[in-house]
C-alpha cells in the first residue's frame, strides 16, 4: 500500500484523528530544525521554536487548503515563529518589513542542470559562513540549497515575489563569495 | 541517542498538548470568516477608492481646474494650487491599505510590488474617469440652487459635496454664458452668482470660435470684484 501523502495525512487531522498529526510531525520534525539551525543564529531555541510551530499548525490545520502541498505551508508558520524570535531578541538581528527588492520586477534566472551540479558544492562551501549572512539573504540560500525547495516554493514561504527570491539568491551568494575571498 | 531523545519529545510534546487541550485546532468557520472579511474589506476599500477618485474628477470638472492646463504654463500651476490634495492623500492611504490587503493573496504577492500598485492606480483611473458623471447627478439636486428639484439633506455628503465641488477658486471659474455685452460676456455659475468676463485681444479662446449663450465655460483669469479679466476661455461640453 503506498504510503499517505502529507496533504492525506492533513485531511485525516482535520477530520479529528489527533493522532496522525504525529506522523506529520515526524515527518517535517528534522527538516524544519535544521532550517531553524541554518537560519537563526543561535540554535539554543530551535527545538522549543519548532515545537512552537507544530502546535500552531495544529491549531490552524483546518485553514490548510489540502489541494495545495503541504510542505510550504508548514514552513511559512515555521518562518512567522522564526522571524518573530529574531524580532524578540532585538538589536542581534536585522528583519526589515519593506524591501525594495519587492518593488521592482527582477529578471529571473531559470534554475538550470548546471545549478544542481553546483548546487552541492555550493553547499558544501556556503555551510560555514552562512550566519554571517543578513537573514534577508540567508533565509532563501537556506529553503533552496540546504531544504531543496524550488523558486515558487520559497516564493510562498517568505510570501514575495519568485523574481525577488532569484535576486536575493544571487546576492547572497555573491557576498558569500566575497566574505569567502576575505576570510582565505 | 540524544537527536532520539529529542524526537521523541518533540512529538510527544506536541500529542501532549493536544491532548490537554493546549493546542485546540481552530474550527473552519474561523477560517472562513477571516476570508470573507478580508474579501468584504478589499472590497469596501476598492469601492471608497473608486467613488473618491472620481468624486476628485468630478470636482476638477467642476470647479473647472481639469481644464485650465491648456492654457500653457500659468494654468499647469493653477492646476497644480487647486488640486484637492487632501482627496489625493486620502486616495494614496486608500491604495496603500488596499495593497496590504491584497498583498495576502498569493496572485498578488509572487508579482513584484509595482505591478499590483499599478494595476490599482490604473483602474482607479480609468474607472474614476468615467465615473465622474455619476457624481453631477446627486450634485445637482443639492438645495443650493440646483436646477433639478430639491431632496431632503444629507449632512456629511451634502458638506463634502459643497465644500469641494462647488468651490469658488479666485483665478478659474466655471459657468453658463447668459448675456453676450460687447466686452465679452456675464456667466452665471452653479450657485446663481453672476459674473462678468471680459474679453481682450490677448485672450486665449479654444477652441477657437464664437461663444454664445447658453454654453457652458471654463474662464481663466483673476476676479476683480465682480468681473474677470479672462487670460483663457474654453468652451466644455456639459
Amino acid at each position: 500500500m503506498p504510503e499517505k501523502t502529507d496533504e492525506d495525512i492533513a485531511t485525516d487531522v482535520q477530520r479529528g484523528d489527533a493522532q496522525a498529526f504525529g506522523t506529520l510531525v515526524e515527518r517535517y520534525e528534522d527538516k524544519l530544525i535544521r532550517y531553524a539551525r541554518r537560519f537563526l543564529r543561535s540554535s539554543d531555541d530551535a527545538e522549543d521554536l519548532v515545537q512552537e510551530t507544530f502546535i500552531k499548525a495544529y491549531s490552524n490545520i483546518k485553514g490548510f487548503d489540502t489541494k495545495r502541498r503541504f510542505s510550504p505551508w508548514i514552513y511559512r508558520i515555521a518562518h512567522n515563529e522564526f522571524v518573530n524570535s529574531m524580532r524578540k531578541r532585538s538589536g542581534k538581528e536585522n528583519i526589515s518589513i519593506f524591501d525594495f527588492d519587492l518593488l521592482f520586477p527582477h529578471p529571473v534566472a531559470k534554475e538550470t542542470a548546471d545549478d544542481k551540479v553546483n548546487k552541492e558544492e555550493l553547499k558544501r562551501m556556503l555551510g560555514g559562513y552562512l550566519e554571517q549572512l543578513d537573514p534577508k539573504y540567508r533565509e532563501p540560500i537556506v529553503l533552496y540549497y540546504f531544504e531543496d525547495m524550488d523558486y515558487g516554493e520559497i516564493a510562498d514561504i517568505l510570501q514575495i515575489p519568485s523574481s525577488t527570491v532569484g535576486v536575493r539568491l544571487r546576492r547572497g551568494k555573491a557576498m558569500l563569495r566575497k566574505l569567502m575571498d576575505k576570510l582565505n | 541517542m540524544e537527536k532520539e531523545n529529542n524526537k521523541q519529545s518533540i512529538k510527544d510534546s506536541v500529542l501532549n498538548a493536544i491532548k490537554s487541550g493546549r493546542a485546540k485546532m481552530l474550527p473552519r468557520w474561523h477560517f472562513v470568516l477571516k476570508g470573507v472579511l478580508l474579501a468584504i474589506g478589499v472590497l469596501l476599500l476598492a469601492f471608497l477608492l473608486l467613488y473618491l477618485v472620481s468624486f476628485i474628477v468630478f470636482s476638477m470638472h467642476q470647479t473647472g481646474v481639469w481644464f485650465v492646463p491648456v492654457f500653457g504654463l500659468p494654468g499647469w500651476f493653477s492646476f497644480l494650487r487647486h488640486i484637492p490634495w487632501i482627496l489625493i492623500g486620502l486616495s494614496l492611504l486608500f491604495i496603500i491599505v488596499l495593497e496590504i490587503l491584497v498583498r495576502r493573496y498569493s496572485f498578488t504577492y509572487r508579482k513584484p510590488l509595482l505591478y499590483s500598485v499599478f494595476a490599482i492606480v490604473l483602474i482607479a483611473g480609468i474607472v474614476g474617469i468615467f465615473a465622474a458623471p455619476l457624481h453631477r447627478g446627486f450634485f445637482l439636486s443639492m438645495r443650493f440652487g440646483g436646477k433639478r428639484p430639491p431632496r431632503p439633506s444629507i449632512p456629511f455628503l451634502d458638506n463634502f459635496y459643497r465644500s469641494f465641488g462647488f468651490q469658488r477658486l479666485d483665478d478659474v471659474h466655471r459657468g453658463t454664458i447668459t448675456e453676450m455685452i460687447p466686452a465679452g460676456f456675464v456667466m452665471e455659475n452653479f450657485g446663481g452668482e453672476t459674473s462678468t468676463i471680459i474679453i481682450s485681444s490677448g485672450t486665449r479662446l479654444l477652441p477657437i470660435n464664437d461663444f454664445e449663450v447658453g454654453d457652458t465655460v471654463t474662464v481663466f483669469g483673476e476676479e476683480n470684484g465682480n468681473s474677470v479679466q479672462a487670460v483663457g476661455i474654453r468652451e466644455i461640453s456639459d
